[in-house]
């Protein structure tokens, strides 16, 4: 009798063992497995979607030069944001370094997201008439590791010499990966390498055909040409800045047509952008949803227009109190704020050929005075063309034109720099503490985050942090 | 399991033998002589048992061989009488309680083990310490009731639940939650309004390695055993409790400035910076004032209308506090049945808790009904525990956060002179900063944001005597809750207003719908086998298995369009297109855990003095990968009872004296920091609406166990005649193979892994001293006090570089919760820069995070405790309650806000009446010029220590004499109380408890409550 009993309980015992093997095995249900994530061409196209997504970072830029040069103030209802980076008091923390770090790590999860899907593109199984695709893919992917590097490499190093400290190349992804800094050299023939091979695996596109949101020859080239600028390559910036210029896709407007870039009602002028279907982060970036001034364009800005430049109204607004805003990415055709990112436009094409010219060995002023006049001529109702005596005289006169036709798109303080030029507020934006950057000040370029100093033994950290 | 067959399989060859019986009765009565009914006569060392009838007297059949018969009562000392074998009548008397701990059981939750032979560390808080306590989470009572426990109640919020940290935080970054067991099952921590605190006998909480290795995998962390209470038997008795109180917001230290303050800050704010400032109306301190450049190049008559205007606002000056918070009440009615007949006993309670907190919206209303079955005969025990609440609480909008959304912030930094209401009574919303108060009084009184929670929680435990040795028992069980979360945003409100915002799904008004369900189920099967061997040799093995699942789903939709006239419900969301751009967001995530343990416990007391005990536990978790799924903890312990040696007989002074040693293992299946924590996953992701496919984790595919291994020794003693009792504890657990956060460089992803790494150790002592300085039989005075000190440091990180977790440093020699931060120099008098140190203590205007210091303590006070005294007199029961920490430092981000005239006051927001900026030099202050911002730095670090008034309570307890006149009623007892009455503290912001632990970020504070109420008992 007894026995009976305990075999019961042995029974069930056995049976809770056996059982435990299986519950113990669990998966995560919302997640893909490594082994699953990379099955079919359809999967390296959500991949590659998701490398596009990344370049979302670029918004960081934007924020940042416009935070530490001088197209910008704290706003009315400003309440501290960015306010220690508009004071030149940031550091590696992400506390007072917040602003400036930021693009740090998404610029390398951009290259990650690149580098994690380059090796699956010709390996997954796909019907033969899929192959093209598998070439533009990787085009778009290279294209956006380069970026990516570019990206980088102009908010943590200063300006171009090839011997000189930039960043890490990264060519393949690596979970144990602790690389030290390359040559700004080194980074350069990279980002050339990969938009050079970019170009050659991406379709050529007609303005029929030209789409902003993907990357193609003629966007590819206007990177070239904003890469060279920055490299001082002149030859290279005015031949590619040409290539997109003659390509005809998208030809400087004016008027409504120019103001309905900036609410999306058209795609005018624009070879890249970002876009965002429901998020507010670039329409809310300095002016909240609930219309808090955090950040106001510059006393100096906004006197920079003269009464008939179309830009002052489409760059600036105003409430009725009186406080000016960033109208530039405010507005949306599509309702509330949400506005895309207009990465890369053709004005600063005309911009980059008319500095290269300026600044090339000969200099070439007629053909650098041809394109800043054609370009405000689009901007400025009633414009007179204007000549320049000096190379000098037509360098200033473009980034002056840089600051009222670029300002908040992510360039002002590397113009700056790359020229060579303080920073100087005027005296209504900022207190006398933090209204000049001198051009001695190693805030001219941006501190390695604290995070990836711990994190990473071989990165070494910018000077002066 | 393997390990457990044989264990299992080795028991069952033990034979049982039938043995003669004899009947045994008697009468057991109180000091005085009155029948004792209730009281527990049981064989020692068995399961047999009854209970006095209501005449005191009781029969019990009782083998021929036992030895000893046991008597003991709630709140009486327990005795012990030899049974000789020609006597069968055994009458004696108890003593009253409060004079002796030497017969408590440990509740561990899988076993009881009687305290004299119980290894570990544990304290026990009976049912009187928690009774009609105005608080709706079980976790806010452990504050200064136990030693070694920290207990901080975060907010004040009705019903909210405490972070409670034993013996120290464990894990860096997997927590240190204790394990909670309600009635021997594991329930889901820190979700405890669902349960009625007035239906608890105890709660016992375990600290070392003897009684968590019985936890194994899952009590590293310290284990919170609660007991329920169950029916006594006689005949049914009926109660009723009913309780009601106010509540109301405490004092803080912090004072917002009245408008001549504010204005005169402004003013001082202009007259150094000038520039745009002088224009600048959001600070009318200034703008209006004669000291203004503007002013002196206005006309006659706009000067008039100037000092008209700051005239004007001078005159008013609102207290916001006031009108954000509110006088909130508590009342609480409950009904108990306790009785039994025969073999079967049962405890039945229903009771309605309502809670309105200090705020308005916010509040708690709970129902909860408690039905214990116990059932007991000479073979089979069965009791079943069951417990159903339903809970429903409403919320304030966000709270702890650092932005004006949050109404706490927004009430301290709203400027006194703006209005509250607009003519037509409506609230004066508006944008900028002097409408922030009324925006967010607007958004409570439009907005909705309460949750529906069902909780329900039911287990079974039986045991059957195979043998007169050997036990078999089943212990299963379920923890079941649901919670419907509802945020109805009514686009009524200012801020969803065209003038408040621009964003067209906050223009529509939104419903956010949320469900949660979280089930855990265990069942433990269990065989012990216990003989007493020529009446010294004491053993008992037992051998367990154990399996826990735990499933977890969360569902949650966001809808627009919301119309006012149909507010509050998912039916009227508008449906999304491209034209209205009202997407409906939907989301969620789910989750299925497993554990299974195979368990072998062991203790053998020799001749009632010496008491060894083992355990042996093998436990695998789902979390981990196949070939580091198993883990064994063990644990041993020893305890000497001193003063049963013979040498002790004549040390009169001494009436118990017992030595504890323990070391053992335990680890911590409930705080991996990821559930999947090995697999490398890929998520899925939308990039503007088209699909994207990006790298999530990349998994740690050697991730192991992190456990935890403490030795304790500890010492129980009984002196002077039982006038001085209590215990102390020293202990040092280590923490081995710690889950650390290791930070990926940017170019290998970036992404934050859980690795295993490192050893931390937690070690310091803990007292639980009571004295009675005097016992006669109408006075008793007991002084009591309880705490622990606990050190707590980071021995090693495994090679891995220090990192930065919230405002703390995660390095080796360092306590966690460390903070980490620049020096603060003070301010330089005469320039009115902010000075720094660096990291080598020279002092520089330069705020650089490199000269980051680690200096400025943690969060987490080593030294806490409580303290108080008790007072009886005839029908008069007096207990007082202090509860402290000390050594806490707490960042204090809202004098960040308040003492900031650069970032604050220039932009119109309200500051601290404390704050003294630099004006000129020789100015020796501790805010700089205006000219100047101020960082985050040591300056914002302050002591967080506190001394409160946790508890007073005066209870009346009406006499026999005028009760039995009553026909109906056996006894009445009254009380009135008050919660937190007042608080000793450094801390100058609002709660020193309140918001995360580390930094104060205008939470909700902690009420003050009154109370009283009576239990009649029919």
């Amino acid at each position: 009798m007894q026995y009976k009993k305990y075999s019961f309980y042995l029974l069930a015992v056995a049976f809770l063992a056996g059982g435990c093997k299986k519950q113990l095995d669990q998966n995560d249900p919302e997640s893909i497995s490594e082994a699953n994530a990379f099955k079919t061409l359809e999967h390296v196209q959500f991949g590659v979607n998701g490398a596009f997504g990344r370049y979302g970072v670029y918004s960081t830029d934007m924020y940042a030069n416009a935070l530490v040069a001088d197209e910008a103030k704290l706003g009315a209802d400003n309440a501290g944001q960015g306010a220690l980076t508009y004071r030149y008091q940031y550091s590696s923390d992400g506390t007072t370094g917040g602003d400036v770090t930021a693009g740090y790590f998404p610029y390398y999860s951009l290259i990650d997201q690149v580098n994690r899907v380059l090796p699956h593109i010709y390996t997954v199984s796909a019907p033969a008439s899929d192959n093209p695709r598998r070439d533009i893919l990787k085009g778009q992917l290279l294209a956006l590791r380069a970026i990516g590097h570019f990206g980088a490499l102009q908010a943590f190093c200063g300006n171009y010499n090839a011997s000189a400290t930039g960043v890490p190349v990264m060519t393949e992804s690596d979970a144990a990966a602790k690389p030290a800094r390359n040559t700004m050299g080194a980074v350069i023939t990279q980002i050339e390498a990969d938009l050079a091979e970019a170009k050659t695996l991406l379709p050529a596109v007609t303005v029929a055909t030209f789409t902003d949101t993907v990357m193609n020859r003629v966007n590819v080239a206007a990177y070239q040409a904003r890469v060279a600028l920055y490299k001082g390559d002149y030859a290279n910036a005015i031949t590619y800045a040409t290539e997109v210029i003659n390509s005809g896709v998208k030809p400087l407007v004016t008027g409504t047509a120019f103001n309905g870039i900036w609410t999306d009602a058209n795609s005018n002028e624009t070879l890249f952008r970002i876009r965002y279907a429901t998020s507010t982060a670039i329409g809310g970036m300095w002016t909240t949803t609930g219309n808090l001034i955090y950040i106001a364009p510059s006393d100096k800005l906004v006197a920079s227009y003269i009464a008939t430049d179309i830009r002052r109204a489409a760059y600036i607004g105003t409430t009725g109190t009186g406080n000016n805003y960033v109208n530039k990415f405010y507005a949306s055709s599509r309702g509330g704020r949400i506005v895309d990112m207009k990465a890369c436009r053709t004005a600063e094409m005309y911009l980059i050929r008319a500095e290269a010219n300026a600044k090339k060995a000969s200099p070439d002023l007629a053909a650098g005075a041809a394109d800043l006049n054609a370009l405000r001529a689009q901007r400025i109702t009633g414009y007179v063309n204007e000549t320049f005596a000096t190379a000098l005289d037509l360098v200033t006169a473009v980034l002056t034109e840089r600051y009222k036709e670029l300002c908040f798109e992510g360039f002002r303080f590397y113009d700056l720099r790359r020229n060579n030029l303080p920073v100087q507020r005027s005296s209504t934006d900022a207190s006398p503490e933090w209204q000049t950057l001198p051009t001695s000040s190693y805030r001219f370029v941006f501190p390695i985050p604290n995070a990836e100093m711990l994190a990473n033994p071989n990165m070494t950290q910018n000077p002066g942090y | 399991m393997r390990k457990l067959l044989l264990v299992l399989t080795a028991f069952l060859f033990f034979a049982g033998q039938v043995f003669a019986q004899k009947t045994i009765t008697g009468k057991v009565t109180d000091d005085k002589g009155t029948p004792l009914a209730n009281v527990s006569v049981t064989v020692k060392g068995t399961s047999t048992g009854t209970v006095t009838k209501a005449d005191g007297t009781y029969s019990l059949t009782v083998p021929a061989n036992a030895k000893q018969l046991e008597f003991s009562y709630v709140g009486l000392v327990s005795q012990t009488v030899n049974i000789t074998a020609s006597k069968t009548v055994y009458s004696l008397s108890l003593a009253a309680a409060g004079t002796s701990d030497l017969d408590e059981v440990v509740v561990t939750g899988i076993s009881r083990v009687k305290k004299s032979q119980f290894a570990g560390a544990a304290n026990k808080i009976d049912a009187k310490e928690m009774a009609n306590k105005p608080v709706g989470s079980l976790d806010q009572l452990l504050q200064g009731r136990a030693p070694g426990v920290l207990a901080l109640t975060t907010s004040g919020q009705p019903g909210n639940n405490s972070v409670v940290i034993i013996r120290g935080q464990n894990s860096v970054v997997g927590g240190s939650t204790p394990l909670y067991v309600v009635d021997g099952i594991p329930v889901e921590a820190s979700v405890f309004q669902g349960y009625n605190p007035n239906d608890f006998a105890s709660i016992d909480i375990l600290r070392d390695a003897a009684s968590l290795s019985q936890y194994g995998s899952r009590g590293s962390a310290g284990v919170i055993v609660v007991t329920t209470k169950r029916g006594q038997s006689g005949k049914m008795q009926l109660s009723y409790t009913g309780q009601y109180g106010i509540k109301s917001r405490p004092d803080f230290a912090f004072r917002p400035m009245n408008t001549a303050e504010v204005l005169k800050a402004q003013e001082d704010y202009g007259k150094i910076v000038g520039g745009a400032q002088n224009t600048n109306t959001v600070t009318p301190g200034w703008y209006y004032s004669k000291s203004n450049p503007r002013y002196i190049a206005l006309t006659p008559a706009q000067q008039a209308q100037a000092d008209y205007l700051l005239d004007s606002i001078s005159k008013i000056d609102i207290n916001w506090s006031d009108n954000f918070f509110r006088q909130g009440n508590f009342s609480n009615h409950q009904v108990n049945l306790s009785g039994g007949t025969g073999k079967t006993r049962l405890f039945t309670s229903v009771a309605l808790y309502n809670e309105e907190g200090t705020t308005t919206r916010t509040d708690m209303k709970r129902a909860t009904v408690r039905n214990n079955v116990d059932y007991a005969d000479d073979k089979l025990t069965f009791s079943l525990s069951s417990n159903f609440g339903y809970v429903k609480r409403n919320f304030q909008q966000t709270a702890v956060t650092n932005s004006t959304g949050n109404p706490f912030l927004a009430t301290n930094i709203q400027v006194p002179y703006a209005m509250v209401y607009k003519p037509d009574g409506s609230y004066a919303t508006g944008v900028g900063s002097k409408f922030v108060g009324a925006n967010q009084l607007d958004l409570t009184k439009y907005d909705m944001n309460y949750n529906d929670q069902f909780k329900g929680t039911l287990g079974i435990n039986i045991g059957y005597k195979i043998t007169k040795d050997v036990t078999v028992g089943l212990v299963a069980g379920v923890d079941f809750r649901e919670t419907q979360n509802t945020n109805y945003q009514s686009r009524e409100a200012f801020l969803r207003t065209p003038a408040g915002t621009s964003s067209i799904t906050t223009l529509a008004g939104s419903q956010i719908e949320s469900m949660e369900r979280n089930l855990t189920s265990n069942i433990r099967p269990s065989v012990t086998y216990r003989k007493l061997i020529a009446e010294k040799h004491d053993l008992e093995v037992t051998a367990l298995g154990e399996y826990i699942q735990e499933n977890y789903k969360f569902f949650n939709l966001q809808g627009y369009g919301i119309d006012p006239r149909t507010p509050n419900t998912p039916g009227v969301i508008q449906p999304g297109n491209a034209t209205n751009q009202l997407y409906i967001v939907a989301g969620g995530n789910k989750e299925r855990t497993g554990l299974a343990s195979g368990l072998g416990l062991l203790r053998y007391t020799y001749n009632g003095k010496y008491t060894v005990t083992g355990s042996l536990r093998a436990d695998g978790s789902s979390k981990l990968p196949e070939e580091n799924r198993w883990v064994n903890f063990w644990s041993a312990g020893l305890v000497w009872d001193a003063s049963k040696e013979d040498f002790m007989q004549n040390v009169n002074f001494v009436n118990s004296l017992r030595v504890r040693a323990s070391y053992g293992g335990s680890g911590n299946a409930n705080n991996f920091p990821r559930t999947y924590l090995y697999q490398a996953t890929y998520g899925s992701g939308s990039y503007s609406g088209i699909p994207t496919q990006v790298a999530t984790y990349p998994g740690v595919p050697d991730a192991k166990w992190e456990t935890t291994w403490v030795t304790n020794f500890g010492l129980d003693f009984e002196l002077l005649k039982r006038r001085l009792y209590g215990d102390l504890n020293f202990y040092d657990k280590r923490t081995k193979d710690l889950f650390l956060r290791k930070q990926l460089p940017a170019e290998a992803g970036g992404f934050t892994l859980d690795i295993n790494a490192g050893e931390l150790q937690n070690k310091g002592f803990e007292w639980n001293i009571n004295g009675e300085v005097i016992r006669n039989k109408n006075l008793v005075w007991t002084l009591f006090t309880t705490g622990g000190y606990n050190k707590n440091e980071l021995l090693d990180i495994g090679g891995q570089q220090p990192f930065e977790q919230g405002t703390s440093y995660i390095n080796v020699g360092l306590p966690l919760g460390t903070h980490y931060t620049v020096r603060w120099g003070g301010v330089d008098a005469a320039t009115g820069q902010p000075l720094y140190y660096t990291k080598d203590g020279v002092l520089t205007t330069t705020y650089n995070a490199s000269n980051n210091v680690s200096d400025f303590g943690t969060w987490e006070a080593p030294w806490k405790g409580g303290f108080g005294t008790s007072l009886r007199y005839k029908g008069f029961d007096l207990n007082i309650l202090f509860s402290w920490q000390e050594g806490a430092y707490k960042m204090d981000n809202l004098e960040y806000f308040v003492e900031n005239p650069v970032g604050f006051l220039s932009v119109g927001y309200n500051q601290s009446s404390d704050l003294k900026f630099w004006q000129k030099p020789g100015d020796i202050v501790n805010t700089p010029s205006p000219l100047y911002g101020t960082n985050f730095s040591s300056k914002l670090i302050h002591n967080a220590s506190f001394v409160r008034i946790r508890d007073i309570t005066l209870g009346y307890t009406v006499p026999k004499s005028v009760t039995e006149k009553l026909k109906f009623v056996s006894n009445i007892n009254i009380y009135v109380q008050g919660t937190n009455l007042y608080m000793w503290t450094k801390w100058r912001g609002m709660d020193p408890e309140a918001g995360p632990v580390n930094i104060n970020l205008s939470e909700f504070p902690n009420p003050r409550a009154f109370t009283g109420g009576v239990t009649v008992t029919f």
